[in-house]
């Protein structure tokens, strides 16, 4: 991994489009600037891998759905 | 450049697994798939980022809901539900640079789903609120976007009234 010191307000820059700036770092926190592109997408990592670990958990298959399905759906129509 | 359009071999590919049962899914017999419809995500979706082309398919037996599911791997399929069943309103506005990703900014120029999942304790569903799914029906474009605020949560219990 690549390692950088930066002060606030300092930036890195990654490929031709892509800056991240220091915008304040006080005890323990620091807090970054993003600009990139549209098509690529940033978050926060923790909160990305919990939404994959969703996604993959939220796989249907018929036989285990379609009796609970039998349950509720009819209270939303 | 998105290729959105799907070619002739890819139609029929998907075609002769629709008829082998394997798009199907809880629909069961008589599903009418619209293969014109497919919904571009060209992102993918967070855990199935290699994957872009989906169908969403209304279970017309289990009104509202319906499954988001791939054509390129049609094991991975979703129920999920209009956002509008989930009695959150401002909560699930979704941001500008969200909505560019699918080519609109026009606030009732597209659709919101939640994709459910059954609970560990089983009986349940639980919405994933934190992270709705954004449909642009006249581009054909779709995409997961990550929302903000507190009330939203990746298993938001299911409510029924």
């Amino acid at each position: 991994m690549l390692i950088l010191t930066r002060k606030s307000g300092e930036k890195i820059r990654i490929g031709k489009d892509i800056i991240i700036s220091i915008v304040e770092n006080s005890t323990g926190q620091v807090k970054l600037g993003i600009e990139a592109p549209q098509h690529i997408p940033v978050h926060r990592e923790e909160i990305y891998n919990q939404i994959q670990a969703e996604n993959q958990a939220a796989l249907v298959s018929e036989r285990f759905t379609t009796k609970l399905l039998d349950s509720i759906s009819s209270r939303y129509r | 450049m998105i290729n959105q359009t799907v070619s002739e071999s890819q139609t029929e590919n998907y075609l002769h697994r629709f008829h082998s049962g394997e798009y199907a899914m809880l629909n069961g017999n008589g599903t009418e798939v619209d293969f014109n419809n497919v919904i571009h995500f060209e992102q993918g979706i967070p855990g199935f980022e290699f994957l872009s082309q989906f169908l969403i398919v209304p279970l017309f037996e289990y009104p509202p809901f319906l499954v988001l599911q791939s054509l390129e791997a049609p094991e991975v399929a979703m129920l999920v539900l209009p956002s509008r069943f989930m009695e959150l309103g401002d909560e699930l506005d979704v941001k500008t640079e969200d909505l560019e990703k699918i080519q609109t900014k026009d606030k009732n120029g597209f659709e919101t789903y939640v994709i459910l999942k059954m609970s560990s304790e089983g009986g349940k569903f639980t919405a994933n609120t934190k992270a709705p799914v954004i449909i642009n029906p006249a581009k054909q474009l779709g995409a997961q976007v990550i929302l903000d605020h507190q009330a939203l949560d990746v298993q938001h219990p299911l409510e029924l009234t």
